[in-house]
């Protein structure tokens, strides 16, 4: 393997990957990045990463004198590629499974290791791609994926549940923790009916496909779900992941039917007065009381060993008083996800899950659950 | 070096009837006792001139004290009352331990710039019982509960004692062993076989030889509470390690149902107090002592424990009611003469986050339901409104709390 490549276009391919690769060491080799050179149609370096789950893999124009491939540690090489003057990078395999790296005056020569004991990453070809508009994509996730468990032990909520509705015109994304749930819907122009629907979209895998769709040139994204797999892909850039097997629970009987009570009000204003009254909740359970009284709405916050904190803000309510406890957490997490000037708060009693709405999305919505307190 | 206070009311039960009715004071008045195996649940100091003591079985007290006027006893109203008596604790210390209904040990350590010199915070807190209820509470303070404890005793009635860091040993030593705690009837009597008579005399043996008389647990343990070594800490109520309420029955009982309808009275009152106290509890235990005796006098009752761990920590009496009935098809057959329900492996549900799903409904809805029972009771008594099958255990049900370095035996 022989290529020289603009230092820039390197760093970006391996900046990708860096998530990806296998912190712990399960695999040695999975903390690797693949590195394929090859010529002929296409003269490119293919730089990929998997963690046998989520696997990446771009291609990146070069000048290729020889094809041939190689691994090497992603992290040290990225580490030494984002110190590298910005001239074009020289790289050569030597026989000894060896990466020179030259640029300039510069030389590195890294350790690796045969690009033959790298896994292959999850093979993925859906016999149909839908196009979908990046914004989009980026929604669903970012609006749904904040609420999906990071328990180990609860894998069928370790993802975001992914169906389809009105014969693929409406994708639908929902995550929850068991504590709380997220829900977006999302309408499509040209319909989606070709993706499997009903699926575990893996956190991890989700996580990097907002990182492509954020990505500056993303306007639209291919997507394919089949089978146990689903495929992302943005130009020479290709995402696979595996699904999560597993029953998503009936997320449907527990979306509240009413809440009796709604206020309006500045999801920011909301927002500073949680972080500030949970600043003395128990660390812990981060508990808040959340009170509605006509024209207020109360939060307040003690800790048997701190002290105790409240705050008041006007809104527009008139109904009866109710005081109901929540994680701040949770409640901060769906703000944030939802960067949005005004939330609709619904509550129903002190039992029933606090229902949030961005006014200006109608088709977005959180649903949190009390804590007693 | 810690400040510790125990505080004692004087003959509680006795002392409320007395000051409840007029006619009953300077009288020798016993509470409990009545019916054919009652026992005494309190004395008065008229009526500890004849020897009555508490845990006595009815008939000995009516041997002892012909005389004696015997109450049947208000549970309910010696509640209320412990209430405002613990009302005052609190004032004193934020770290109060209940030990039952009418002994507490407060933890003074740094409290003096509020509440002056240990002794002065005493008195006052002895001012401020009676003003507050009428009734005597003596006070013992000391650097350990042991010595507290005893102190409080030989301040009683209506006294104060403080032992000072340096004045243990004299204190402790002239006593006879069995005011240890721990040291029961037969560990005494033990003790005394092999000429140790008072504390002293055991604090002088090697650790060696006592744990060859007493056994190994309290044979280690005897010693170092005689040199008045006690490191336990004042340990607050919400972090007792279980609650339970038993009850005697006045004749045995076999029958399956009869004893349900009791377990479901008992698990209610331990799960409303389990709610009280935003407490939750992962282990139901289930308490029999069978009605015939395997060896003489009161202990010699078998008593058997079943217990049964949840799926996760509850408060919910209908729950506790399911389990225990199910740990009462594990025991044997046989006539009862007292049936009790604990709840233990507590943890604090102060701030229980709620689920979304599955059984997360049906716990919801009992918490609603558990909650207006609560109400109810708060504002009519606990017994306005019963599920039902929920039979009022037939006496007093005496209730303890058993708390974190206490022994199997309730204190009384």
């Amino acid at each position: 393997m022989k290529l020289s490549i603009p230092r820039s276009e390197l760093q970006r391919g391996l900046a990708r990957i860096q998530a990806i690769v296998e912190k712990r060491n399960s695999m040695p080799i999975l903390a690797n990045v693949l590195l394929r050179a090859s010529k002929g149609d296409r003269n490119q370096l293919e730089i990929s990463a998997t963690d046998l789950e989520v696997g990446i893999r771009g291609g990146h124009p070069a000048d290729v004198s020889k094809p041939g491939s190689l691994t090497v540690s992603a992290r040290k090489f990225f580490e030494i590629v984002r110190e590298l003057p910005d001239e074009p990078v020289a790289l050569a395999a030597t026989p000894n499974s060896y990466l020179e790296i030259h640029c300039n005056r510069v030389r590195f020569t890294l350790a690796g290791t045969a690009a033959e004991e790298f896994p292959t990453l999850p093979e993925v070809s859906p016999a149909a791609l839908v196009r979908l508009p990046a914004a989009v994509v980026a929604s669903l996730i970012e609006r749904t994926m904040y609420a999906a468990s990071l328990d180990e032990t609860r894998y069928n909520l370790n993802g975001v549940y992914f169906e389809l509705a009105e014969e693929g015109a409406k994708i639908r994304m929902v995550a929850t923790d068991g504590h709380r749930l997220a829900l977006v819907d999302r309408h499509l122009a040209g319909g989606a009916s070709d993706l499997a629907s009903g699926v575990i979209l893996p956190r991890k895998g989700l996580a990097e496909l907002k990182r492509l769709v954020d990505e500056e040139d993303a306007d639209e994204i291919e997507l394919g779900i089949e089978g146990n797999s689903a495929l992302a892909r943005k130009g020479e850039v290709t995402l696979t992941m595996r699904l999560i097997e597993g029953e998503f629970p009936n997320y449907r009987q527990v979306l509240p039917k009413v809440s009796s009570r709604k206020v309006t009000l500045s999801a920011d204003t909301l927002a500073q007065a949680l972080r500030r009254v949970a600043l003395l909740s128990v660390e812990r359970s981060k508990a808040v009381r959340v009170e509605l009284v006509p024209g207020h709405l109360r939060l307040s916050a003690n800790n048997p060993d701190l002290g105790e904190a409240s705050e008041e803000i006007d809104i527009d309510y008139q109904g009866d008083a109710i005081t109901v406890g929540f994680n701040a957490r949770y409640l901060l997490d769906s703000l944030a996800a939802f960067r949005t000037k005004e939330v609709e708060l619904g509550l129903e009693d002190e039992l029933s899950p606090a229902v949030l709405r961005p006014t200006e999305d109608s088709d977005t919505l959180a649903v949190v659950m009390p804590m007693r307190l | 070096m810690r400040v510790i206070l125990h505080a004692d009311m004087d003959a509680f039960y006795a002392s409320v009837e007395q000051r409840d009715d007029p006619r009953l004071r300077g009288k020798p008045v016993i509470v409990g006792g009545a019916g054919a195996r009652g026992v005494v649940s309190a004395a008065s100091y008229e009526a500890r001139v004849y020897g009555v003591r508490s845990a006595m079985p009815g008939y000995e007290a009516r041997r002892l004290c012909p005389d004696g006027i015997f109450v049947r006893g208000d549970m309910r109203k010696y509640a209320a009352v412990s209430r405002q008596v613990f009302e005052v604790f609190g004032r004193f210390s934020p770290l109060v331990e209940a030990i039952s209904l009418d002994e507490a040990f407060l933890d003074l350590t740094g409290t003096e710039r509020l509440h002056g010199p240990p002794r002065a915070a005493g008195e006052a807190l002895r001012r401020a019982v009676r003003d507050a209820t009428g009734l005597a509470v003596s006070v013992g303070i000391a650097p350990s509960k042991l010595v507290a404890k005893i102190a409080s005793d030989e301040a009683k009635p209506d006294g104060l004692l403080e032992i000072l860091p340096g004045e243990v040993h004299a204190f402790l030593d002239p006593l006879p062993v069995g005011r240890l705690w721990g040291v029961g009837p037969v560990a005494e009597a033990r003790l005394r076989a092999v000429g140790i008579e008072t504390i002293g005399d055991l604090a002088r043996r090697d650790d060696a030889e006592l744990r060859a008389w007493l056994g190994e647990s309290l044979g280690a343990h005897a010693a170092a509470l005689a040199r008045g070594a006690d490191a336990r800490d004042v340990v607050p109520d919400r972090d007792a390690v279980s609650y339970s309420e038993e009850n005697t029955f006045d004749t045995d009982v076999a029958d399956r149902a009869r004893l349900g309808a009791v377990i479901q009275d008992h698990a209610e009152s331990v799960a409303r107090r389990l709610r009280r106290d935003g407490l939750a509890a992962r282990t139901i235990v289930l308490k029999a002592k069978l009605a015939k005796r395997k060896a003489p006098g009161p202990r010699g009752y078998p008593v058997l424990t079943r217990r049964a761990t949840l799926a996760e920590p509850s408060d919910d009496g209908a729950l506790f009611t399911r389990e225990a009935k199910r740990l009462l098809e594990r025991l044997p057959a046989a006539p009862v003469r007292l049936i009790g329900v604990g709840a233990t492996n507590l943890v604090a549900l102060a701030a229980a986050q709620l689920g979304l799903f599955e059984a997360d409904g049906e716990r919801r809805r009992s918490a609603r339901l558990n909650r207006a029972l609560d109400e109810i009771a708060e504002r009519f008594g606990s017994r306005a409104i019963v599920r039902a099958g929920q039979e009022a255990a037939s006496r007093a049900a005496l209730s303890h709390q058993r708390k974190r370095g206490e022994g199997d035996e309730p204190a009384s």
